[in-house]
């Protein structure tokens, strides 16, 4: 690995970004080397996005800061996308390749953005892609279609895209900054091999690369140095060499080092708040896509919480129980029956009385041009119909009222959805399925992108609902308020139910010492094995 | 009606503009032609004469409202009255017996492009225009390119002879479906699934509703209104012509989107679509008055066509803005990590929504 050497090639000074009166970022000061790839660690919340972002341009207000690069000095805030300018290029988790189109096509996508050439010699552009795979030493065809490739692959070639960039936006000899933003979150950990020698091959040609990633292993396997984020402060800043596994959870869970991070093993026997499992949601066996073997129990009234690291696969779990996305295998037994969840689908849950609420709103949970009578009141229409027609205006009344009764504000049934704010929009989306009674309630990601108070509302009508008697499975990436709403939270990670916490043993440090351990055992479990293979 | 905007000067232009324009032109030919255009005789072929086009429309609604294309509609206005002159003049078949075939084959066609478009997910708008050539092509084949002739009277008394109020009654059969689609679109559960599958597929699916099942019935109520359409289209001559649909496809495209501009803004609408129907005829009638050539038809149509969905895209921008600068500011809190890959502000997200009516149901088309 390539020594960071002669100074920063870029660097972070004092960075404060607030969102209102609270500080996202507090004085964060990082900086990368030449040749260096320096980890970004931190739990969700913890301000890794917010840097990012200061950097790509999209914070431009409340910010200050004193951002160093060679030959220039800035201490604005940056216009969205100038900094490519100045030889930073970003590769994000969706890596923006275009399944459809070719890999070159792909690699000059950004080239043509910004092209004014009349002709493209495709024969030149071939051999200069060759050229560059060979140089990084990759093995990929430029005429294949992009999604006959696999993930790692089409990750390869988002990041030798972004190479390209570094290198016709660079100024003199000055090498770039490649941005990775949980680019790897995706990929099966199997191939991500390849992907590590690339960075490595990047970083070579004295290059800095930022590497954002929630995978500790990995941070440690490919960094040679680590900035811990945690509460928008820098917690460390350290060569990987000098830290262990368990010195970057507790960096990352507690701020310090070196508080003794251990998996919990008490576990304590809850009451369900009904004593019968009459009306309690077992699922088992749930597998498909991250997921393998998962079960998770709800008795009626009581909330669990689901969650895990981004890309560990904790969404997953409400996604296929309500059948917006299908299972590969698992059963899940409520109300004395017991049904295939490989066969489940969206309206086949709510027969069963199980109702969803989607974490990409609006995309999935509203229509923002139709008004807050024709998005809550749908799953109800059956109750205004009579006498061969919808009775309108007896539906506005009912609409108004469940409106208010959810704190939706503005009242206003004839508005259209989509111009209210996120918090109401998802107000709205409960009382839509709230006002129904339902027996099992699903939720995905509930307060994304939704103020403070909002949220608390939303807590409320949640705690409501359970204690109406539904059994609420609460999946989030937000642990503060998994730990805060939950009777019992499960949490995954890779796929697995790392851990069940319990009643008083919950916490944010529970969640995320289950969360990142988890982690840890399945890496020494693959320890284990290449250690069997070696003997 | 449902999505109204306030009861403001502007919201009334807004909802009532294709009205108040189209007032304006009868005048403007009334002053003009003052002895042909305004004339009893005149008004009353232009209600009445429009009842195939109007069906047409009202046909192509439906899957437009469930955010699909169906450009096979004309084609199988023109099979369906073809079906019915061959099996009643050729074959002596019951004309009633003879319509209720035709009715049936329209409904197959629909059921046909439902099940390819949605069962295998291929873009309507590509299938419909493939599907309607072949349809057109079935229609010469078994015409044998010639038009037929001699319907059964009782078929023409129905639909032209009959006169209710000085009008044939095909004016009223229009007035009958602009009722019922109206009706099922405002009134009924099944007509809001319809719009909330148009505006939002994903939506709907994870609301529970059976998206593939609506999007196909749509399909197949398309076909069948389409081959009515047909049916009192023959009714009015007494004849089939195996080209005469081709020639309806443009004006009812251009019906149902300027229809989208007023009465229920922003969305598809039986009543909207009937004003459009007769804005356009008025147009068409009074041109022909002064003596213009033919072509001028198409450039109205066309044009009409064009300027309807630039104008339904407007209004409703603007009408958005307005709206949005009246709500109470609320504070919103940026997300950090773990709400990253969330929505963003709903300003953003409404802006990011494609345009309701034409936009959207370009948008949604490779669903």
């Amino acid at each position: 690995m390539t020594e960071a050497a002669s100074g920063p090639l870029l660097s972070i000074r004092n960075l404060t970004k607030y969102f209102g009166a609270s500080p996202a970022l507090d004085d964060v000061s990082m900086s990368v080397g030449y040749g260096e790839i320096r980890g970004l660690v931190g739990q969700n919340g913890s301000g890794k996005s917010t840097l990012i972002k200061c950097l790509a341009g999209y914070h431009a207000q409340d910010l200050e800061w004193r951002l160093e690069l060679p030959g220039k000095e800035l201490t604005r805030a940056l216009r969205p996308g100038e900094i490519t300018a100045f030889g930073v290029a970003f590769v994000h988790q969706d890596l923006g390749v275009l399944g459809d189109l070719s890999v070159l096509e792909n690699l000059l996508l950004t080239e043509f953005a910004n092209d004014h050439r009349r002709y493209i010699g495709w024969g030149k552009e071939r051999a200069r892609a060759k050229e560059i795979f060979k140089q990084f030493g990759l093995d990929l065809d430029p005429a294949a279609k992009l999604s006959t490739l696999r993930p790692v692959e089409q990750a390869q070639v988002a990041i030798v895209r972004a190479v390209l960039q570094l290198r016709s936006a660079k100024q003199a000899d000055h090498p770039g900054v490649l941005v990775l933003d949980e680019a790897t979150t995706f990929l099966d950990r199997a191939g991500r091999e390849g992907m590590y020698d690339l960075l490595r091959a990047v970083a070579a040609e004295g290059s800095g690369v930022i590497f954002v990633s929630h995978d500790i292993n990995e941070v440690l396997k490919v960094c040679d140095a680590v900035t811990v984020l945690r509460d928008g402060r820098v917690v460390a800043d350290a060569p990987s060499s000098e830290l262990t596994h368990d010195d970057l959870v507790s960096l990352i869970v507690t701020g310090k080092r070196g508080v003794e991070v251990v998996s919990r093993t008490a576990r304590r026997e809850k009451v369900p708040v009904a004593s019968s499992s009459q009306g309690s949601l077992e699922v088992e066996g749930l597998s498909g896509d991250l997921l393998s073997d998962v079960a998770v129990t709800v008795h009626p009234g009581e909330i669990v919480g689901v969650t895990g690291i981004v890309g560990s696969g904790w969404e997953l779990v409400v996604e296929f129980l309500c059948g917006a996305r299908r299972a590969e295998s698992g059963s899940c037994r409520l109300g004395g029956k017991s049904i295939d969840l490989r066969e489940m689908s969206p309206d086949k849950a709510l027969a069963l009385s199980m109702v969803y609420v989607p974490s990409d709103r609006q995309r999935e949970a509203v229509v923002p041009d139709l008004s807050l009578r024709e998005n809550v009141m749908q799953p109800v229409l059956g109750n205004s119909f009579e006498k061969g027609r919808l009775r309108l205006r007896r539906l506005t009344a009912a609409c108004k009222e469940v409106l208010e009764q959810y704190a939706v504000v503005p009242a206003e049934p004839s508005m259209p959805i989509g111009l209210l704010s996120g918090g109401n929009q998802q107000k709205a989306v409960l009382a839509k399925w709230l006002q129904t009674d339902p027996l099992y309630v699903l939720l995905n990601e509930p307060t994304q992108g939704v103020d403070i108070g909002a949220r608390q509302r939303i807590y409320e009508l949640v705690r409501a609902a359970a204690a109406r008697g539904a059994a609420v499975i609460y999946a989030s990436a937000d642990w503060e308020e998994v730990a805060a709403i939950s009777d019992r939270v499960v949490v995954i990670s890779e796929g697995k139910v790392a851990e069940r916490i319990e009643g008083a043993s919950i916490s944010v440090d529970a969640i995320a010492q289950a969360a990142y351990l988890g982690m840890r055992r399945s890496a020494d479990l693959s320890k284990a094995a290449a250690l069997l293979e070696d003997l | 009606m449902s999505g109204a905007p306030r009861r403001t000067h502007e919201g009334f232009v807004r909802r009532y503009g294709v009205i108040i324009v189209w007032v304006v032109v009868i005048i403007v030919f009334s002053l003009l032609r003052p002895k042909t255009f305004p004339t009893a005789s005149n008004f009353e072929t232009l209600l009445a004469s429009q009842a195939p086009l109007g069906i047409l429309s009202l046909a192509l609604l439906i899957p437009l409202s469930a955010g699909d294309y169906d450009l096979s509609v004309a084609s199988v206005l023109t099979l369906s009255g073809m079906i019915v002159a061959i099996l009643n003049v050729n074959h002596g078949m019951n004309v009633w017996l003879a319509a209720l075939v035709a009715v049936l084959v329209g409904a197959a066609i629909g059921l046909l492009n439902g099940i390819i478009c949605v069962g295998a997910g291929i873009d309507p708008f590509i299938v419909t225009l493939g599907m309607g050539t072949v349809v057109n092509g079935v229609t010469l084949w078994i015409s044998n390119s010639t038009p037929v002739s001699g319907i059964s009277q009782s078929l023409v008394n129905m639909v032209v002879v009959h006169r209710i109020g000085g009008l044939s009654v095909e004016f009223f059969y229009l007035m009958i479906a602009a009722a019922v689609i109206w009706y099922l679109f405002e009134f009924t559960p099944a007509g809001r699934r319809i719009l909330v599958v148009g505006r939002g597929r994903e939506v709907a699916r994870l609301s529970g509703m059976r998206v593939k099942r609506i999007r196909i019935l749509a399909f197949v109520a398309a076909g069948f209104v389409g081959a009515l359409a047909g049916v009192v289209y023959v009714g009015t001559s007494g004849s089939a012509d195996p080209t005469a649909g081709t020639t309806l496809l443009l004006p009812a495209f251009a019906a149902v989107f300027l229809g989208s501009t007023t009465i229920s803004p922003g969305r598809f609408n039986a009543w909207g679509t009937m004003v459009a129907v007769y804005f356009l005829t008025t147009g068409i009638s009074g041109l022909a008055l002064l003596g213009v050539q033919t072509f001028v038809q198409q450039l109205f149509y066309g044009g009409a066509l064009v300027i309807a969905v630039l104008l339904s895209g407007i209004t409703r921008r603007s009408k958005r803005h307005k709206d949005a600068s009246q709500l109470p500011t609320e504070p919103q809190q940026p997300g950090d990590a773990g709400t990253s890959n969330g929505s963003g502000t709903p300003g953003q997200a409404v802006a990011s929504q494609s345009p309701p009516s034409g936009g959207s149901v370009l948008g949604t088309g490779g669903e």
